[in-house]
């Protein structure tokens, strides 16, 4: 029976992500006559649970900052302050504001409001100098489950048949349809935390995609996850490992080092894919360039996927951007006329639910996530990671709540992935990818409008 | 409302100058205290008393310190605070219909969000509409506007045998104002108002009195706009407003007058003559201060357990006289005592003569005695009591000629045949007690000129009177302010919610009484939203004591949790919560307090 796709989602709190943007003040000239309770309907103001007589202190991380509060105190007694542990969240890229979003996104699994908005800036770095088009004023998730029709979020990874030259001997390639475009990564700051690995696994199992592992972190304990995983080799392992586990392994990358010889690659592919018919392998690469040989992998049915890795912030080798490295791996793939026959990815910096779309209409397939995950279970992007005395406690978390919470996540991101489809007029995620009309490009924008007059003085890049 | 224990019924009759028991106990006891809402619940008092055969004491806030609430007989109470409703503001005629119960700060607050004001109001701005009318009359801008009187329309007057309006013109008005709820009960009264105007405060300094006083005569004289009140502090009273200044600033040891203009003043007129004088004006924040301590008369009981003193209404000329007898009064006996004149008219001031006391000490019981002494200086310069009560009894023919207090007298017998209200205070048959205040009143007044033994006993025992600074509940000055503001009062109206009522009842503990159960409970009944430490004159931090009380009453009879929730949710959802709440800063909505139909 057709069954459509559908995400549980459990609103599941953390102690450690009450961290509010602003903090409330309660002076001595409170009153405790309860009229903020009246006011705030985030509850923030609540009366001693020991003592209802008395106020307690507010609760800030509850507070959305409308000002009803303060406004209407008789006494004047409270104040909003800008909370410093807010503003020292995380770092330029995984900004304050961008972790307190993931964080209630994943505690309630719904789509963040904004208050009044959003106010601005509309150019920016990275994934903000895209503007997408969503023309189309319908709220999908708001005003019904999907909408007036059914739009699909799923997505293929693997290979395809271009076309059909011998219909009596067709050999269909591998291909898995996910339901969502979006992977995960088991390990994204190199923790090597078990438990936070299995909860990944879990969570990516639950949803029905894939969660990478690195091989050397494989154990027993994943074996009931394999259909899951997408197991991670370096080159290096990959010629030394000889037998099981990854056999049985749907998903199979190889991280290429930035040396290599393409014909060691190619034998080890060759070994690998003669053992396991049914996995589809992918390249892990770090500069968006495809040489010949490799090229020749792809289109000798070798490779079926190309994931793009860049780090926590998006940036590849030579600081391309992960969009910037992923439009460039698309088009030179659509230049080659092989685009449709295998699929790309994009690893890092994605820290937010619209860089999902945002990739897929620079041309990839599917994103692979991973600090944003970490984020989801409290992690505050701290500038050194110390994971004995890290303040959200992630070494200590209990593996269902984190789960849940990264499913959570996941689920947002979905729902805002449909309203950006559904306000662009798209009922199939596969028909966003490369649709580059469908954006607007800062620079590009800047180059129409004023490259006539800056490129004569030599003043454009 | 009836009173749940005895303690309840001392904690009603309490005034601002509190007697020692050995006094207080000869007194009969109230029966019960009834808190009437309309008319008619007060037509019902008088009936039930007549069948028990009781007297009727009406009540305002309590806070006159003449003795008006001393039960001469076995009385009922009858509290008229709740009668407070606003009834009609017409801002043509410029009058406002209140209920007598209606405290002169909530008129104030109303008037304010119809850009109107009161005339004039008493100092203590949480006394009611009806007491005032009943017991004073002169107060903050009284030199202008003069009588309370004068400004009131109609009033509404119950007595045992009906209830009529009387209008300022008719023959019977006079009879009920001042006559401290002896003829009849004033429940509904119609005040004229004025729009509003920011008063200009000027404090003028002297190095003498006698300066001061000349500088107020040649004010008065002069034909230029006069001032809407004219105030004279000697350095004694601003001595003791030091005290509250807690060495941020200080007054100079100087006489001082204060003189506060509305609308057109003439600064030039006013300047000529504070140089004639070689008076010099004073800092602003002084002056501030000085004009916001108005309503605060005895804000230094911060400091004392207890304040004696007198009150009159003395001629301007004989001022310089009586300052000097005083003067002379008090060294002889070892007395703080400082003085504030209010000018009334170009012609006369109500005097507040007080000086501090110990309420711990035997002494006190000596000073209690020594304040006749003080209304007897009074009395040689031309005075007469500013109000009668209990305690100037003695002093009726001062203040009422004998023509008048016959024809006072048949009025009261006209109109209350029964003598049910307030009886035999001035106006009928006469108690064995005035016999007693008689003497004693007579006997003090030879000790006004210093007396050979007891002027080395006071002197001796003068400095080492106020040792220490008295606990919270000796500092209570019973002005009442507290209960105006409580937001447990609007649930529980009684007043033993208030910090009035458990300052009285904490007191009572502290020397061995036992709270019974019921109002053992209600100790906890208390927002702790602290608005009775904004209101307090003596400026008492009461929280941490609430506390204390807290935690005795809980060892006795535990904590009612459930009967807190529930007290909360009534407080949260009450109508008048949050006029009250507005009153002290933002409203939600200005004008909270409609006017009412009744």
């Amino acid at each position: 029976m057709y069954k459509r796709y559908h995400i549980d989602t459990l609103p599941l709190k953390l102690s450690s992500t009450q961290v509010g943007k602003f903090v409330l003040i309660r002076s001595d000239k409170c009153l405790n006559c309860g009229r903020c309770i009246t006011q705030c309907i985030y509850e923030a103001h609540r009366r001693a649970p020991d003592d209802p007589r008395k106020m307690t202190e507010p609760l800030s991380y509850l507070c959305k900052n409308c000002f009803a509060c303060i406004q209407n105190c008789p006494q004047q007694a409270l104040e909003m302050v800008k909370n410093e542990e807010f503003e020292s969240l995380g770092n330029t890229y995984w900004t304050p504001q961008i972790i307190h979003t993931i964080w209630n996104e994943a505690e309630e699994g719904k789509i963040p409001v904004y208050g009044a908005g959003y106010r601005g800036p509309f150019k920016g770095s990275g994934f903000d100098n895209i503007w997408t088009d969503m023309s189309e004023i319908v709220r999908p998730t708001r005003d019904g489950i999907h909408g007036r029709e059914y739009i699909a979020t799923a997505v293929d990874l693997g290979r395809k048949l271009a076309w059909i030259s011998d219909f009596k001997n067709i050999h269909f390639p591998n291909y898995w349809e996910i339901p969502i475009p979006m992977l995960f990564d088991t390990n994204p700051l190199g923790l090597e935390l078990k438990n936070i690995q299995m909860a990944i696994l879990e969570a990516a199992h639950t949803l029905g995609t894939f969660a990478f592992l690195d091989v050397k972190n494989y154990t027993p304990e994943v074996e009931p996850y394999l259909q899951s995983t997408a197991l991670r080799f370096s080159l290096d392992e990959a010629s030394r490992m000889d037998s099981a586990p990854w056999k049985g392994a749907r998903l199979i990358e190889i991280l290429l080092p930035d040396e290599f010889s393409p014909l060691e690659l190619e034998g080890i592919l060759l070994k690998m894919k003669s053992q396991s018919q049914s996995s589809i392998f992918s390249l892990g690469l770090n500069k968006p360039e495809i040489s010949e040989e490799i090229f020749r992998l792809i289109r000798d049915g070798q490779v079926d996927i190309l994931n793009f890795h860049s780090d926590l912030e998006g940036k590849g080798r030579d600081s391309l951007f992960i969009k910037d490295a992923v439009r460039r791996l698309h088009l030179d793939l659509v230049a080659r006329r092989i685009r449709d026959e295998i699929t790309i990815m994009g690893k890092g910096g994605i820290a937010a639910a619209e860089h999902v779309p945002k990739l897929i209409i620079c041309g990839a397939d599917a994103g692979v996530l991973d600090l944003s995950l970490l984020v989801a279970i409290g992690c505050r992007v701290c500038k050194d990671c110390h994971p004995e005395r890290c303040p959200a406690k992630i070494p200590d978390i209990e593996r269902d709540p984190a789960r849940q919470r990264i499913i959570n996540l996941t689920c947002a991101w979905r729902d805002q992935l449909l309203e950006i489809l559904s306000a662009m007029g798209i009922r199939d995620v596969r028909r966003l990818r490369g649709e580059v009309g469908r954006a607007m490009f800062y620079e590009e924008i800047e180059k129409e409008s004023f490259g006539f007059i800056f490129e004569k003085s030599g003043m454009t890049k | 409302m009836t009173i749940e224990s005895r303690l309840e019924g001392e904690l009603y009759t309490r005034e601002s100058i509190e007697l020692p028991p050995i006094i207080k106990d000869r007194f009969p006891r109230i029966q019960s205290v009834y808190q009437p809402q309309t008319i008619d619940d007060i037509s019902k008092v008088y009936d039930y008393a007549q069948k028990k055969k009781w007297a009727i004491i009406p009540r305002g806030a309590a806070t006159s310190g003449m003795g008006c609430l001393i039960p001469l007989k076995k009385a009922l109470m009858l509290d008229l605070t709740r009668l407070n409703r606003i009834l009609d503001l017409d801002e043509k005629q410029k009058t406002v219909t209140v209920e007598a119960g209606l405290r002169w700060w909530e008129i104030k607050n109303f008037l304010k969000g119809h850009s109107f004001d009161i005339y004039t109001c008493p100092t203590s701005l949480f006394s009611t509409v009806g007491g005032w009318l009943s017991t004073g009359g002169y107060g903050i801008n009284s030199f202008k506007y003069g009588h309370i009187s004068r400004l009131v329309d109609a009033m509404e007057i119950v007595t045992p045998s009906k209830s009529t309006w009387v209008e300022r013109k008719s023959r019977e008005f006079k009879y009920f104002v001042g006559a401290e709820g002896q003829m009849g009960i004033i429940s509904k009264v119609k005040l004229r108002v004025r729009e509003a105007t920011t008063p200009t405060p000027y404090l003028v300094l002297f190095d003498r009195a006698s300066k001061a006083l000349r500088f107020i005569s040649e004010l008065m004289a002069s034909s230029e706009p006069l001032p809407v009140h004219i105030s004279y502090f000697d350095r004694n009273r601003l001595g003791h407003k030091n005290l509250l200044l807690e060495g941020k600033a200080s007054f100079p040891d100087m006489d001082a007058v204060l003189v506060v203009y509305e609308g057109a003043s003439s600064e030039k007129v006013l300047l000529g003559l504070v140089a004639k004088n070689e008076g010099f004006l004073a800092e602003d924040y002084l002056t501030a201060f000085l004009w916001n301590e108005r309503f605060f008369p005895f804000s230094v009981k911060h400091f004392y357990s207890s304040l004696l003193g007198s009150e009159t209404i003395l001629p301007l000329k004989n001022l310089s006289r009586y300052m000097m007898k005083t003067r002379k009064f008090a060294e002889n006996y070892g007395l703080s005592l400082s003085t504030e004149a209010t000018f009334i008219n170009k012609d006369e001031a109500v005097v507040f003569s007080i000086f501090p006391s110990d309420s711990r000490r035997f002494i006190h019981f000596i000073h209690l005695f020594l304040t006749y002494s003080l209304s007897h200086i009074a009395g040689q310069c031309g005075g007469r009591p500013y109000g009668i009560g209990t305690w100037n009894l003695p002093l009726l023919h001062k203040a009422f000629s004998p023509k008048d207090l016959k024809e006072l007298r048949q009025f009261k017998e006209e109109s209350d045949p029964l003598n049910l209200i307030n009886p035999s205070k001035s106006f009928s048959n006469g108690h064995y007690l005035k016999h007693l205040l008689k003497m004693a009143q007579t006997t003090s007044s030879l000790f006004s000129n210093g007396h050979p033994f007891l002027k080395p006993f006071l002197r001796f025992f003068a400095p080492r009177l106020h040792s220490g600074k008295p606990q919270e509940w000796e500092s209570c000055a019973s002005c009442g302010a507290c209960v105006a503001v409580c937001p447990a009062y609007l649930i529980e109206t009684t007043e033993s919610v208030t910090a009035k009522g458990k300052l009285f009842l904490y007191q009572k503990m502290q020397k061995g009484a036992s709270l019974p159960e019921s109002l053992a409970r209600k100790i906890f009944l208390c927002l702790h939203c602290h608005l009775c430490e904004y209101v307090c004159q003596s400026k008492l931090k009461l929280l941490p004591l609430w506390e204390r009380f807290e935690i005795l009453s809980e060892k006795k009879v535990g904590r009612p949790e459930e009967r807190i929730k529930e007290f909360i949710s009534k407080v949260e959802s009450h109508p008048d919560y949050v006029r009250l709440l507005d009153a002290f800063g933002v409203s939600l909505n200005h004008n909270q307090r409609k006017i009412q139909d009744v």
